[in-house]
């Protein structure tokens, strides 16, 4: 168990991207990158009409699929709860792309230090290195409504269940996402709906096609094939096993 | 006083993110990947000030081997307090824009632009500008500028030292009828202290989209504390998630439920009567101007029912003077409606009536930096102009040191204003009508435009002279007023990438001189620099080091009720200024100029979070987020957009009287069914500027050229469209 979380509270959240600005200055990512994005709902008809703007990222899962499905164990888990991508290791396969429940690994044209061009995962670290610094990933910091806070495991889950309780009046639908069947996530959210109304699926899980893929068949099939060609054949196996999470993006 | 960092962070960080740079924009890769790619990276912080709006927050610049990489927000400056924006995150990587100007540039016979030396460009702009008063008087020149710090003290200073009263500023399209309002009952404008407010009313200002990163958190912290969050806005905006109730009122009535509200605290006797004893004049006057302005009365204008009017005006009464509205900024009647000086001062006068004045939980006046200014025997300044700045005695009621910068291209096409300098200034499409523009600054004999980027006022000027970027030079010392205040810095982050620009000081004193008034010019920046600090006990090596500093003996006073800078010292319910002007002595009733009937719609306007004028609408960073969501749509309510069977994102055509554009439509609930919405930042047409240019449409094509009558604002929203679906 690592030791910090976020919590992103969708109903502070005023729609600025200011976080995902903040988060691509930091990551030296060019305009047509960002390891946030955005979706809106509104409820209701005019005048009787919600507002909530979604502020999505990694949400850095205790059983992280993209984990268990990389076939180059370039991700891994930070000693702060962080999913980590290694971009040497990384050799581009898309598997963790293509398994994320969440539709959060992205697998993007990047460059090497030769100056080649070449496929990496690409997502949020929960700015890892800061936070082994003892700072605060740059999203949170920039906030000044405080929709995203980061700090000790612990008190951010009693945050948010204070928060729930306050917001629960004017959303009676509103919950904590920190799916259970992923293990419970580093980044957790106070939705002010439900999950899907977000394109969020309230079971998310990791797939035990997953967990045996990762676990039994990797380490089994390396030993008998090698590792290349296990490699070269486990991107149509996992594509088959697991489903590719879908999200719809847009906001204002 | 900033956040521990260690320089290994940096360089770990950076080695994990060295490779993910990407491809395809490469504007962002070329200079990323040298900042990041280093592991012995250099990091360095330079407290400095952002310019993507004018708040210009506090900010802490982050280098990396002299190129910059990233920024945060100043905890000591009262507007970041810590954190920044979009804007002041993204704009400052306009340092590596692609498409900066980059030398002087000059209009020639055929239209082109070609490069000119800053030697050519001074000589010539000077001997026209010498020629043209020698012809016309110093009164046919005139100079426009969005201040900013070094404006402020040579731009100012430069068109005095020529002679000419007629200095503007851009608050023509910006604030100045509120400010009308404001300065003409409680002799200025004070600041809403939000924090500690118990009940606040915004009336079209929205913290969730004009954002400045104090008030937000400040909004924040109240509801905390349990305040009650109104906003009044035809669109349920973006600051709706911090507010309890949403009154989507009507568009351009905002007068008439503020009267009827002061109609409710007179008729129940719930005003802060020992207030007005003391501290008013012509309250007799505006009571018996109000008894006519029943709640019911205002429910049929507005469209928001009596009892929800009377029943807000009763709370925020019993929780006076902890109860404020909010004093807004551009909208909702900043510059917006026939009706909007009138707003403001019915806005000032009902706070005057809850006694909030100069207390916790109202309207508090803000203490000045106090700086000091350049010793005059040393370095003498020129003498105020005798002639009277043009527009003064057509909108006397308009704040005088601003004026009304829309006379500019009126007095040109009449053939009177002979020369113009804009200064960080996009007139032609901020300002007002953008053909009338063209056609007047045609007019004109010289056009000198002064900027960073190929704009639309740049590209109907004869000559164009480059700035280098904000973040890529030192500005004048400035103070910033408020609870506390505060005297900051500017400072150059990073060495200019292009070194054929010159900074507004500079490029002032060279005009100066080349214009033979170069003896008002003897000064350096920094000579005015060490004079501002003086009197605060500062050094410039302190305020270097620190960028922003709160002068803790600066502070406003709080509880005490000061005396009102009007000319009865009182607030006035009754104005004569407005009664010498040929308006009424106490607020009244005016109707909006023009009303959408038969399925016509008014086009409003505002802004977006992510942008500031037109000014960052080129900036790939921020342009980015309008394209990936779409954000330049019309916004148009769901129902009304069915009864014309138009479907969200379809392409539809905005017509007016002036204009007609194509854009895509965004179908939502948040939006009263009388107006369609579009944000005010796009429309570039400038060649120039490829990024922007091409995305969405400009309100302003659409807003007929013409002059609020009590302060010569641009009426931005007294625009009635048609829209319908355009054929696939």
């Amino acid at each position: 168990m690592g030791q910090y979380r976020m919590l992103v509270d969708v109903t502070k959240c005023i729609g600025c991207y200011s976080c995902r600005v903040a988060c691509q200055m930091e990551n030296d990512l060019p305009p047509d990158q960002s390891y946030i994005s955005f979706c809106e709902v509104e409820k209701g008809e005019y005048p009787n009409v919600e507002w909530v703007m979604h502020r999505f990222s990694c949400l850095h899962c205790e059983d992280a699929v993209c984990e268990k499905v990389c076939p180059q164990n370039a991700i891994s888990y930070s000693q702060t709860g962080a999913v980590v991508v290694d971009q040497e290791q990384c050799i581009g396969c898309e598997y963790c792309e293509k398994n994320c429940p969440f539709g959060r690994a992205k697998v993007e044209l990047c460059q090497d230090k030769e100056g080649n061009s070449v496929s990496r995962a690409n997502k949020c670290t929960l700015c890892n290195g800061k936070v082994l610094e003892g700072m605060t990933p740059a999203c949170a910091s920039t906030c000044y409504t405080e929709a995203i806070v980061f700090g000790e495991s612990d008190e951010i889950l009693q945050k948010a269940e204070q928060r729930l309780a306050e917001v629960k009046d004017r959303y009676p639908d509103a919950n904590i996402y920190n799916p259970e069947g992923v293990g419970g996530t580093h980044t957790i959210y106070l939705l002010a709906h439900k999950p899907e109304e977000y394109d969020l699926e309230s079971d998310a899980t990791t797939p035990a096609s997953a967990i045996i893929w990762k676990d039994y068949a990797q380490p089994l099939g390396k030993l008998l094939l090698g590792a290349t060609t296990m490699a070269v054949i486990g991107g149509a196996i996992s594509n088959r096993l697991f489903n590719k999470g879908e999200h719809h993006e847009g906001g204002e | 006083m900033l956040k521990p960092v260690s320089r290994r962070s940096f360089i770990k960080a950076s080695a994990a993110t060295a490779a993910a740079v990407s491809l395809t924009s490469f504007d962002m890769h070329s200079w990323m990947a040298s900042a990041s790619a280093d592991e012995k990276a250099a990091i360095s912080k330079i407290p400095t000030t952002c310019n993507g709006c004018s708040s210009q927050c506090g900010m802490i610049a982050y280098t990396k081997n002299g190129r910059l990489w990233k920024l945060e927000g100043h905890p000591d400056h009262p507007r970041s307090k810590g954190t920044l924006c979009a804007r002041g995150h993204g704009y400052a990587t306009l340092i590596y824009s692609k498409e900066r100007l980059e030398q002087p540039m000059k209009r020639m016979e055929n239209g082109k632009y070609e490069p000119i030396s800053w030697e050519q460009a001074f000589k010539e702009i000077g001997d026209k500008l010498k020629e043209i008063i020698k012809e016309h008087g110093p009164e046919s020149v005139a100079l426009v500028q969005d201040p900013r710090p070094t404006g402020n003290v040579y731009a100012t200073r430069f068109i005095k030292a020529l002679g000419s009263p007629n200095y503007y500023t851009h608050h023509v399209a910006c604030n100045n009828s509120r400010d009308t309002g404001f300065n003409h009952t409680i002799g200025g404008v004070p600041s809403a202290d939000i924090a500690n407010s118990s009940y606040i009313m915004f009336i079209g200002r929205s913290y969730g989209d004009g954002i400045r990163p104090s008030s937000m958190s400040a909004l924040a912290q109240a509801k905390e504390n349990g305040a009650k969050v109104i906003i009044v806005d035809p669109r349920k905006n973006n600051t709706s998630p911090f507010a309890d109730q949403w009154l989507p009122i009507r568009p351009g009535t905002d007068l008439a439920l503020v009267l009827a509200m002061a109609h409710i605290l007179i008729e129940k006797d719930l005003y802060d009567a020992g207030f007005i004893e003391d501290h008013a004049t012509g309250f007799e006057e505006f009571k018996k101007e109000v008894k006519q302005y029943t709640p019911e009365w205002a429910e049929k204008v507005t469209g928001i029912d009596a009892q929800t009017i009377k029943t807000i005006a009763t709370d925020m009464a019993q929780l006076k003077p902890k109860a404020v509205i909010e004093q807004s900024w551009r909208g909702a009647f900043g510059c917006n409606y026939k009706n909007s000086t009138e707003t403001g001062r019915a806005v000032a006068l009902f706070n005057a009536m809850l006694g909030n004045i100069q207390q916790e939980g109202g309207y508090i006046f803000g203490a000045s930096a106090g700086l000091g200014d350049l010793d005059p025997d040393q370095f003498p300044a020129p003498q105020e102009p005798d002639a009277v700045k043009d527009g003064e005695e057509d909108f006397p009621l308009a704040p005088r040191g601003r004026g009304v910068a829309n006379i500019v291209p009126l007095r040109a096409k009449e053939g009177k204003m002979k020369a113009a300098f804009y200064h960080h200034s996009n007139a032609a499409l901020g300002y007002g009508n953008p053909e009338y523009y063209k056609e007047a600054l045609n007019e004109m004999d010289l056009v000198v435009t002064i900027d960073v980027q190929m704009s639309e006022t740049a590209l109907l000027s004869h000559y164009v002279l480059p700035e280098p970027s904000y973040m890529e030079r030192d500005d004048a010392v400035d103070g910033v007023g408020g609870g506390t205040a505060a005297v900051v810095l500017r400072q150059k982050a990073v060495d200019r990438v292009h070194p054929n620009t010159k900074p507004a000081d500079e490029i002032f004193t060279e005009l100066a001189k080349a214009s033979g008034v170069g003896e008002y010019f003897t000064f350096t920046l920094e000579d005015y620099n060490k004079a501002a600090v003086e009197p605060l006990g500062i050094t410039m090596d302190e305020l270097r080091e620190k960028g922003s500093i709160p002068l803790e003996d600066k502070k406003a006073e709080i509880g005490t009720v000061p005396e009102f800078n009007t000319p009865s010292g009182k607030v006035e319910f009754a104005s004569q200024t407005f009664e010498d002007a040929g308006f009424n002595a106490v607020p009244t009733w005016i109707p909006p100029l023009v009303e959408p009937k038969n399925g016509s719609y008014r086009l409003t306007t505002g802004k977006q979070a992510i942008h500031s004028h037109t000014q960052t609408a080129n900036i790939p960073m921020l342009m980015q987020i309008t394209k990936d969501y779409d954000l330049e749509r019309l916004w148009m309510n769901r129902q009304e957009a069915k009864k014309k069977g138009i479907q969200d994102s379809d392409l539809v055509e905005v017509s007016s009287d002036s204009a007609s554009s194509t854009v895509k439509v965004k179908l939502t609930d948040r939006l009263h069914p009388e107006t369609v919405y579009i944000p005010s930042h796009y429309g570039i047409t400038s060649k120039y500027l490829t990024t922007a240019k091409g995305v969405g449409f400009s309100y302003m094509e659409h807003v007929p050229f013409h002059f609020q009558p009590m302060s010569g604002c641009s009426m931005i929203h007294e625009v009635i469209v048609d829209v319908r679906k355009v054929d696939a």
